[in-house]
C-alpha cells in the first residue's frame, strides 16, 4: 500500500514538475522569441534609416524614400504584398511588390484600399492621375499560383508625413487573417514616423546648404550653374542671378535643365557637351558663343558628387567677353587702317621714284615726282609722329617743353595759315583774341598741334560759305581756346568716344587719317592741366573747347600738374 | 445645447469609420481594445460608453494620434466639422 501511494505520490510530482518545466521551457522560448523579434525590429530600424540618410542624396523624392522602407519592410513580416503610393504634382503613383502570387482580383482591391486610404485623408487627391505599376519580389519559379484569394483578408497602411504635408502611405496586405500583431503594426508605424523625422532634418540641412550655395553664387558677377546627372538625364541643382540674366530670364522665372537647354543654339547642345564633361570626368571650355547679342566663353567643370542616385555634376560657368571682342575688334580695325594710311604714301613715293628712274622723264613730269614724293613722305611722317605721340601717351611717357609765350599770337598765326585753304572753299575763317589773356607758360609747338588739328577738322567738315571762328577767352585763371565751325556737327551718341584712341573706328561721320588727332590733341591738354570737350548738335556745327591754366612761373606748373594727377588718382 | 452621449456615440463611430477607411480595419479594432471607456463592435461602431464621454472620446483619439498624429488629428478635424454642438473641442496642432 505505501508503495502505490509512494508511487503515485512521485508521478503526481513527476508530472506536475514536467508541466512546470514545460511552461517554463515554453515561456522562456517565448521570450527568446520576442526578444529575437525585437532585436528584428531595432536592427531594421537602424537600417532604414542609415539607408534614407545615405541615399537620399541632393534631393528628395517621395518615391526614393518610400522604396528604401518598402524593399526593407518585406524582410520583417511575412505578407503577400507591400504597396506604397507617391503623391507629387497632380499624380499619385503607386508601385505594388507582390511577394506571392495573387490574383488580377487581389491587386485591384489593394489598389483600392491605397487609394481609398489616400482620399479620406485628404480629399483634394480625388482628382489627381492614378499611375499604377506591379513588380514581383518572387525568388525564380518557385511560388504557387494563389489566384483564388480576390481580396487580401489582413491590410493595415501607414501614412507618409514629411514636413506637415501628406506625401503618400505604405500598405501591407496578407492572405492571412490576423496575420499581425498589434506591437508589429505599432513599431512599423513608429520606425515610418522616425524615417520621416530623419528626412525633415535631412531636407532642412540641404535647405540651409541650398541658401548658403545660393548666397555665394549671387556675388558672382559671372554667371554660375550646377547640373547633376540622374539617370542621364540632367538636373539644375542651382543657378545664380547672373546666369538667369544671361539667359534673358528674371529672377522670379523658373528654369530647369532643358529650359537652360533651349535658350542655347542647337548647334551648341550644351546638354549634351555637359553630359560630355561629367561622363569623361573632362573640362571643356566653348569659346565666343553668341547669347542675346553678347559673346561669352562658357566653362564646364565636372565635379565629383558624393550620391548614389546621381552619376555625377558639372558647374557652367558663362563669362561675358563682349567687351573684350568689341575691344580686340576695335584694335584690329585701327591696325588695319593704320596700315592702310601708311600704305598709301608709301605707293606714291614707289610710283613716282619708279618714273624719276627713267631717263626720257621731262623737267615738268620730275618736278610733279619730286613734289609727290615729298608731299607723301611728310604726309608719312606725320602719322608716324601721330602714331608715336599715341603711343606716347598710353605709356604715360609724353612730355612737354614749355616755355613762356604769347597764345594770342599763336592763334592769330595758326588762322592766318589756314586762310588760303579756308578762302579756297569760301569759309569765312577768323580769330577773336581776348587781349585780357597774358603770355604764359605752355608747351607752345604741342598747342599749336592742338590748334591746327581743330582748325583742320573744322574747315573740312564745313561747307562751302561757312564759317569757322577761333576765340580765346581769359576766364578767371583759365584760358579757354574756342573753335567754332558751322559744319555738319557731332552727333550725342559719338561724343563721348570723340576723343578716345580708337574714335575714328566709332565716328564714320568724320574720317581722317589715323584719327588720332583729337586723341592726342586731348592728351596735349590733360598734359597741361586743362580739359578738352565739344559741343555740338548733328547739323548744326560744332564748337571744341579746350582750356590750358594760366602759368606763370615753372614751381607752379609743378604744383598744378601736382594737384591734377592727385585728383585724378 | 449640451452634447448627449448618443452625440458622443455618433463622433466616434465617425471617427473610426475614417480611421478605418485611412489606416485599415486590423490596427484601428485592434488599438480600440485598449480603450476600456468605449466599447466597439467589429464594424468599428461604437456601442457603448463607460463613463464620462468627453473622457472616452480623448483616451479613444489619444491611442491613434500616437499611431499617426498628423493623419488622425486630420480626420478628427474633419469629422469634428459635421458635430457642430461638439464644436468647443479643440485639437491641438
Amino acid at each position: 500500500m505505501n508503495i502505490v501511494y509512494f508511487l503515485l505520490t512521485s508521478n503526481i510530482f513527476v508530472v506536475v514538475l514536467t508541466v512546470v518545466l514545460s511552461l517554463r521551457s515554453r515561456r522562456q522560448r517565448d521570450k527568446l522569441r520576442r526578444q529575437r523579434q525585437e532585436i528584428s525590429l531595432r536592427y531594421y530600424e537602424a537600417s532604414v534609416l542609415y539607408d534614407i540618410s545615405s541615399k537620399i542624396g541632393y534631393s528628395f523624392s517621395i518615391h526614393s524614400i518610400a522604396e528604401i522602407i518598402v524593399v526593407s519592410v518585406e524582410k520583417l513580416f511575412s505578407l503577400s504584398t507591400i504597396s506604397y503610393a507617391a503623391l507629387e504634382n497632380g499624380d499619385i503613383s503607386i508601385k505594388t511588390f507582390q511577394k506571392e502570387a495573387v490574383g488580377e482580383a487581389y491587386l485591384r482591391a489593394v489598389q483600392e484600399i491605397i487609394l481609398r486610404s489616400l482620399r479620406t485623408s485628404n480629399p483634394s487627391v480625388s482628382v489627381y492621375t492614378v499611375h499604377n505599376s506591379i513588380e514581383s519580389m518572387q525568388k525564380s519559379s518557385n511560388y504557387v499560383n494563389l489566384h483564388f484569394d480576390t481580396k487580401p483578408k489582413t491590410y493595415f497602411t501607414v501614412p507618409l508625413v514629411v514636413n506637415n504635408n501628406f506625401v503618400g502611405a505604405i500598405t501591407i496586405t496578407s492572405r492571412i487573417k490576423h496575420a499581425y500583431t498589434e506591437e508589429e503594426m505599432s513599431v512599423l508605424y513608429k520606425i515610418i514616423h522616425q524615417a520621416e523625422e530623419t528626412v525633415e532634418r535631412l531636407e532642412q540641412i540641404v535647405t540651409a546648404e541650398k541658401r548658403k550655395i545660393g548666397a555665394l553664387m549671387s556675388g558672382i558677377p559671372s554667371g554660375v550653374m550646377f547640373f547633376t546627372s540622374v539617370d542621364d538625364s540632367l538636373e539644375l541643382v542651382t543657378i545664380n542671378h547672373a546666369a538667369k540674366s544671361f539667359l534673358g530670364f528674371t529672377e522670379q522665372d523658373t528654369v530647369n535643365a532643358l529650359i537652360v537647354a533651349r535658350t542655347f543654339s542647337d548647334s551648341l547642345q550644351l546638354d549634351k557637351q555637359v553630359k560630355d564633361a561629367i561622363k569623361e570626368k573632362k573640362c571643356t571650355i566653348i569659346h565666343d558663343v553668341l547669347l542675346n547679342g553678347k559673346y561669352f566663353q562658357i566653362y564646364i567643370n565636372p565635379i565629383d558628387v558624393q550620391d548614389q542616385n546621381r552619376s555625377g555634376g558639372a558647374t557652367v560657368s558663362l563669362q561675358d567677353v563682349s567687351l573684350e571682342k568689341e575691344v580686340e575688334e576695335i584694335r584690329e580695325n585701327f591696325t588695319s587702317m593704320v596700315v592702310h594710311e601708311l600704305r598709301a604714301p608709301v605707293t606714291s613715293i614707289k610710283g613716282a621714284s619708279s618714273l624719276l628712274s627713267d631717263d626720257r622723264i621731262n623737267n615738268e613730269d620730275y618736278r610733279k615726282m619730286v613734289k609727290i614724293i615729298k608731299g607723301s613722305s611728310e604726309r608719312m611722317l606725320n602719322q608716324i609722329n601721330d602714331l608715336l605721340d599715341a603711343a606716347k601717351l598710353q605709356a604715360g611717357k609724353f612730355s612737354l617743353t614749355r616755355d613762356v609765350a604769347d597764345l594770342n599770337q599763336l592763334v592769330k598765326d595758326r588762322v592766318e595759315s589756314f586762310q588760303f585753304q579756308a578762302a579756297d572753299k569760301k569759309v569765312n575763317l577768323h580769330a577773336e583774341t581776348d587781349s585780357a589773356v597774358p603770355p604764359f607758360i605752355f608747351d607752345k609747338f604741342r598747342v599749336d598741334q592742338v590748334i591746327t588739328n581743330l582748325l583742320s577738322n573744322a574747315l573740312k567738315f564745313t561747307p562751302e560759305g561757312g564759317e569757322v571762328v577761333v576765340r580765346s577767352e581769359l576766364k578767371n585763371d583759365l584760358v579757354e581756346v574756342s573753335v567754332k565751325d558751322s559744319g555738319i556737327g557731332i552727333p550725342k551718341d559719338k561724343q563721348a568716344l570723340l576723343f578716345s584712341q580708337y574714335s575714328q573706328i566709332q565716328n564714320t561721320l568724320r574720317h581722317d587719317g589715323t584719327g588720332l588727332g583729337l586723341f592726342i590733341s586731348r592728351g596735349i591738354v590733360d598734359s597741361h592741366g586743362g580739359k578738352i570737350w565739344v559741343e555740338s548738335e548733328e547739323g548744326k556745327g560744332a564748337t571744341m573747347i579746350f582750356t590750358l591754366p594760366i602759368v606763370k612761373t615753372s614751381a607752379e606748373t609743378v604744383k598744378r600738374i601736382g594737384l591734377l594727377h592727385q585728383f585724378v588718382n | 445645447m449640451q452634447p448627449s452621449e448618443s452625440d458622443y456615440r455618433h463622433l466616434m463611430s465617425d471617427l473610426l469609420k475614417n480611421l478605418i477607411n485611412v489606416l485599415g480595419p486590423d490596427v484601428v479594432l485592434i488599438k480600440v481594445k485598449n480603450v476600456n471607456a468605449v466599447r466597439v463592435n467589429t464594424n468599428g461602431e461604437a456601442v457603448m460608453i463607460y463613463g464620462d464621454p468627453s473622457t472616452a472620446f480623448e483616451k479613444l483619439i489619444n491611442e491613434y494620434i500616437s499611431l499617426a498624429p498628423f493623419v488622425t488629428k486630420q480626420i478628427i478635424r474633419q469629422v469634428l466639422a459635421n458635430y457642430p454642438q461638439l464644436s468647443s473641442m479643440r485639437i491641438g496642432d
